[in-house]
Order: structure tokens, then C-alpha cells, then sequence
């Protein structure tokens, strides 16, 4: 199933949007728990993290889909913890998981900004000097 | 007092390892910026000398948290003291040493932020403490995060262009792949409602076998993306390549073994129920052969020392992971016997050529020739190591290979066929390593060098290094009950 949205992803940005934004509108009147909503959206996400991962060139926008697949861990933390209502061990987790999530983006970001400097390009596939030093 | 913090001020004693160890590194980052004329000197002594006290800090916890054959659990269950946690700190710790200790011979033209390069490195070994004893995975995702972050910074610390593509890939990766297994801890928590790692059992026991598979495939990514094994090596060559080498030889021994170590815990969790195994045997031979192959083969073609080094260290990561095969609850010592003795030869071989780069500024395998003729003991030294990587007599690593081996050929006559195809596969490519490790001894002794160019020798103090590492290779064959003991007594 996640290839089978995958490729729907990959078809155009289009496609992202509007599925996205119907998962939203999926998940906000939302007054009861429903779980497979929480999974599906979440579900989705993740998909979506991965393709824009695999098929985007320039490295900001790879980590934004990185942040995209975090976000879909998060949704699921996040929101089953009304079904385990007793403990917030859920909610908890997704709060070390933003923190983490921010660190990473600052690390990416200074590695990423040396990179241009000394390539030019943000590009990965357009960096490929190692093999030939 | 409310009864939380009394807890917590009790149970503070099992964290004093961690706690120096984040002490340490602010102190070595303070010291380093008001006395920068001193060439990092003091910096590198601190350090030294702290990760030299820590060793008595994990001595003083597993007095007063002793270890149990059950794993007893701390902090509210978050964090536990499992029979081999002390074993695997002093491993981490051991390792951290002789990566300093090599660090000390470039000093020449590596000054440049060292007191930021050994406060990462101590920061990745306070991360591999936290590896040694999870008993959820929100410690065990940040003590996998404090590890990569440290890493991917340090892979630059070369400072220079390589640098920024090698640390950009292993980025990029490696950023995929904990984003994969915290997904897969996400359904966990979904399904189960709790995040301990006890809850793998439930999962395999009440949903359906593709939801578990999904769920324990997607948490292995993470952790064998660490283990720079089969379906995620790729970055592996690269990194190790442009990163500076005593950091390569920490980063190629310790996150790993600290990776194989939480795997064990996850295939101990999944072996006790014994439902989806015949699945998990199939998915374990994948990676251990995928990875003994494609680092053989991977490394054959290589020109470059590092590289070569880069793919071997994929291979041994095959090799660590096959007493897993075993399903009895002893397969940890062969595996212990032979993490310790990678990490020796894996560092004396990083140090050899760490040594190289510092006089050559060049890690060719070339660069040796001659070497043989100028220096004969050293360059014996050159073939104990080599020896020892392939795992042939008279070295350790043939005897770490043998129990590895043994322990595999037991699970053959009581459980699976699986385990004999991977048993042969293993043995075969011990033989097409052969080939490849003696380039070096080879190279070294065989071929004459270019007339312009003098033969690379090492001064004393770099030979007597090499020299202190080969010395337990040799030791350890003849006498493997003595490493038997220590890791005895460790757990």
C-alpha cells in the first residue's frame, strides 16, 4: 500500500497538496477518537516524507521530507495517547522527538551551508568528488 | 520530599559514568578556548586523562548496581542494567582511549579546533553509555541520536571540501533512517500503548505477522544503518574515507558493536516467543550475507588503504552478527570475544594507516613499497594484522573467527538448514579475503618503490604504538582463555 501511494505521490506536487490538505480536513471535526484515521493521515505523511526524500534533488528539500516523516511519528505518538490515556508516555516521546528533530535541522543546515561554499550547489547528485580525489 | 525526586536522587548513582563524561566535555570545550597557544596539548591530556577515570566510574557502578542474569530496571523503567552493560562500557570506553591516544601522533597539522573534535568524541561515547543500558526506546532513539549528531560533525573535522560531501551523505542517510525506525517506535506505541522495549513481544504475539514485520522491520533500518550492514552500508566508504582516521577507527568499531549489542536485546525480546522467527532467520541471513559479500567484493578493487579498510569493516559486520544464529543463551561470548579483538585490529590497522597519511599525506596501498626492506619488524608487524583481519593462525582473529564459526555450526545440527548455507558462505569468503588483506604485507615487501621517492617508514613512537596493539593478537591466540576471563568478569 505505501508503493501504491508512493507513486501517487510522485505523480505531481499536486497530488500532495490535496491529499494532504483532505487528510486535514479529515482530522479536525474530529470530536471522537477514530484510530485509523491517526493512522492513515500518519500513514500518509510518512509516504510523503519518503517520496519527496527520493525523488527531490536539492538537500533542503530532502531534509524538509525528513521532517515530514519525523511529523508522521509524531501524529501517531501524539494521537494514540488518547487511547492510552493513563500515562503520557506518547505525548512525552513526541516532545524529545521535535526537540531532536530541531537539533538535526540545525546540524544538516551548517554542514549544508559549508557545502555550498565549497561546491556551489546544494545538490547531491551533483557532488560526487570523493571517488575521484 | 515528594517520592519521585527521592527515586530519582537515589537511582542518580547508576548515571555517575554519563555524568563525568558530560562534565568532561565542557571542560575540555572551557579549556581549550583560554588556552589556545598551547596547540591542544592540555586539551588532549584532559581528555585523556578523563576517559582513564571514567574506567573507574563503570568499575564503581557495577559494584553498586551489580548485574543480574535478568536485566533490573532503574529510573522508572527507562533505564536498565543488563548482564553484558558494563561489558559494552568498557568496550566503548577502550576504544574512545586508543582513538585519543592516536590522535595524539598527527598533532602536526590537526590543531585546528581540537578542543571542539575530543568534546564531540566525548559526547558520542556519553551516547554509547546511554546504548549500553535502554529499556525504552525513547533512550535508546536519543542515545542513537547523540551518537549520529556527534558523528556526522566529526566526519568533517578533516576540514576540508571532501569533508563537507562526506558528512552531507552520511547526513542524509542516516537522518532517513532514524526517521524510519522512530516511525516504526510510533506504531509500536500505536498498537501496544507503551514504548518499552518488552513491548516488541506483545506486538508479535497479538496483531497479524505483516503489521509486527513491518513494525520490528522498520526499527532494525535505524539500527543497521548504525551497523553500516548489508541494505544500508552505502555510506560507509565514503565517510570513512574523508573523516580523520582515529576517529574512523572509533566510528567503525564502537556505534557498531554498540548496534549489534541492541539487536541482540531485540532478537532476545523476539526469540522468547518463537512465532515469526523462521521470518527473522531469513531477514538476519539477508543482512550478515549481504554484508560479508558485498565488503569482500567491495574491497578487492580498492587502491586506497581507508577505503579498503571501509569495506572489510562491512565484511566484519557480517561475521559479528552470525552467533546471533544461535539461539542460546550463551551466543554472547563469542560475539563479545570477537568484538573486542575487532577493535584491536581494526584500530592497529587504522593507526597504520593513520601514520601513512601524517608522513605521506596519501593513503595509497602503493605507498608502502620498500617498506619491507627498510623496516622488516615493523612490517612483520604489518602482516600480524593483516593476518589477524583475515582471520588465519597465530592471531586472534583466527580464533575469534573459530568460536564464531563453532557456535554457528552447533545451531546447524539443532535448528535450520538456513544457517548452513551461511556457514559455507562465510568460510568461502574468509578465503577471498585472504586476498585482498595480503596487498598490503605484499605490497610492502614484494614491490621495489620509484626511484625519486624514499621508503615510508614510522619513528619509534608510532612503531611502539603498533607494536602494543599487536602484541594482544598474538597473545590472545595462544592464550584465549585470558580474554575469556575479563569478559567473565565484566558480566
Amino acid at each position: 500500500m505505501i508503493t501504491i501511494i508512493i507513486l501517487l505521490c510522485t505523480e505531481n506536487l499536486k497530488s500532495i497538496l490535496f491529499g494532504f490538505s483532505a487528510s486535514v480536513l479529515l482530522t479536525l471535526p474530529l470530536a471522537m477518537f477514530l484510530p485509523e484515521v491517526y493512522l492513515f493521515t500518519s500513514l500518509f505523511l510518512f509516504s510523503a516524507g519518503i517520496s519527496v526524500f527520493l525523488v527531490k534533488k536539492n538537500a533542503i528539500v530532502m531534509l524538509i521530507g525528513i521532517e515530514l516523516m519525523l511529523n508522521a511519528a509524531n501524529l501517531n505518538l501524539v494521537g494514540f495517547n488518547q487511547l492510552y490515556a493513563a500515562q503520557a508516555n506518547g505525548q512525552a516521546f513526541s516532545l524529545f522527538v521535535i526537540v531532536v528533530a530541531a537539533a538535526e535541522a540545525a546540524v544538516a543546515l551548517a554542514i549544508i551551508l559549508k557545502v555550498y561554499q565549497y561546491y556551489n550547489t546544494a545538490e547531491p547528485d551533483d557532488i560526487n568528488e570523493i571517488k575521484e580525489q | 520530599m515528594d517520592k519521585t525526586i527521592v527515586d530519582i536522587l537515589q537511582q542518580a548513582g547508576l548515571l555517575i559514568a554519563e555524568l563525568w563524561l558530560l562534565i568532561l566535555a565542557v571542560a575540555v570545550l572551557l579549556l581549550d578556548v583560554f588556552s589556545k597557544r598551547k596547540r591542544g596539548y592540555l586539551t588532549n591530556a584532559l581528555a585523556i586523562a578523563g576517559i582513564i577515570i571514567n574506567f573507574y566510574f563503570i568499575y564503581t557502578t557495577s559494584q553498586k548496581y551489580p548485574i543480574a542474569d535478568q536485566a533490573t530496571f532503574y529510573f522508572f523503567d527507562s533505564l536498565a542494567v543488563y548482564r553484558y552493560t558494563y561489558l559494552f562500557q568498557f568496550l566503548f570506553n577502550t576504544s574512545a582511549l586508543l582513538c585519543l591516544c592516536l590522535g595524539m601522533f598527527g598533532r602536526d597539522n590537526k590543531n585546528v579546533r581540537r578542543g571542539e573534535y575530543l568534546a564531540l568524541i566525548i559526547f558520542m561515547l556519553l551516547g554509547l553509555h546511554l546504548l549500553a543500558k535502554p529499556a525504552n526506546f525513547l533512550i535508546l532513539y536519543l542515545a542513537i541520536e547523540l551518537i549520529s549528531f556527534s558523528a556526522y560533525m566529526l566526519t568533517y573535522f578533516n576540514l576540508n571540501k571532501w569533508g563537507t560531501e562526506g558528512s552531507l551523505k552520511y547526513l542524509l542517510f542516516g537522518a532517513f533512517s532514524t526517521a524510519c525506525m522512530l516511525y516504526g517506535i510510533s506504531l509500536l506505541y500505536a498498537f501496544t500503548g507503551s514504548i518499552d522495549l518488552e513491548a516488541l513481544q506483545q506486538i508479535v504475539m497479538q496483531t497479524d505477522q505483516v503489521a509486527s514485520l513491518l513494525i520490528v522491520g522498520l526499527i532494525l533500518v535505524g539500527l543497521v544503518f548504525k551497523l553500516a550492514a548489508f541494505p544500508f552500508q552505502g555510506w560507509a566508504p565514503d565517510t570513512y574515507e574523508v573523516a580523520p582516521t582515529p576517529f574512523v577507527a572509533f566510528l567503525s568499531v564502537a556505534p557498531k558493536i554498540g548496534a549489534v549489542f541492541i539487536i541482540t536485546l531485540i532478537w532476545q525480546q523476539l526469540d522468547a516467543i518463537n512465532t515469526s522467527s523462521q521470518f527473522l532467520y531469513y531477514l538476519l541471513s539477508f543482512i550478515t550475507l549481504g554484508s560479508i559479500l558485498f565488503g569482500n567484493l567491495g574491497a578487492l578493487w580498492q587502491k586506497k588503504a581507508k577505503r579498503l579498510l571501509a569495506y572489510s569493516s562491512i565484511a566484519h559486520t557480517g561475521f559479528l552478527l552470525l552467533p546471533l544464529f544461535n539461539n542460546s543463551t550463551n551466543s554472547m561470548e563469542p560475539l563479545l570475544f570477537y568484538a573486542f579483538i575487532f577493535m584491536i585490529m581494526n584500530t592497529a590497522a587504522f593507526a597504520w594507516v593513520y601514520f601513512m597519511e601524517v608522513r605521506l599525506k596519501s593513503d595509497k596501498i602503493d605507498a608502502l613499497s620498500g617498506c619491507g626492506k627498510v623496516q622488516p619488524f615493523v612490517s612483520v608487524l604489518l602482516l600480524v594484522i593483516m593476518i589477524s583481519l583475515t582471520g588465519l593462525p597465530i592471531t586472534a582473529g583466527f580464533t575469534a573467527k573459530l568460536f564464531v564459526f563453532s557456535e554457528l555450526w552447533q545451531s546447524i545440527s539443532t535448528t535450520n538448514t538456513l544457517a548452513s548455507i551461511v556457514f559455507i558462505a562465510g568460510l568461502i569468503n574468509v578465503l577471498i579475503a585472504l586476498y585482498y588483506y595480503l596487498k598490503f604485507p605484499y605490497t610492502a615487501f614484494f614491490k621495489n618503490p620509484p626511484v625519486t621517492t624514499l621508503p615510508f617508514v614510522l619513528n619509534v613512537r608510532q612503531a611502539s604504538f603498533i607494536l602494543v596493539m599487536t602484541i594482544p593478537l598474538i597473545v590472545f591466540f595462544f592464550k584465549p582463555d585470558w580474554l575469556l576471563v575479563l569478559i567473565e568478569s565484566l558480566s
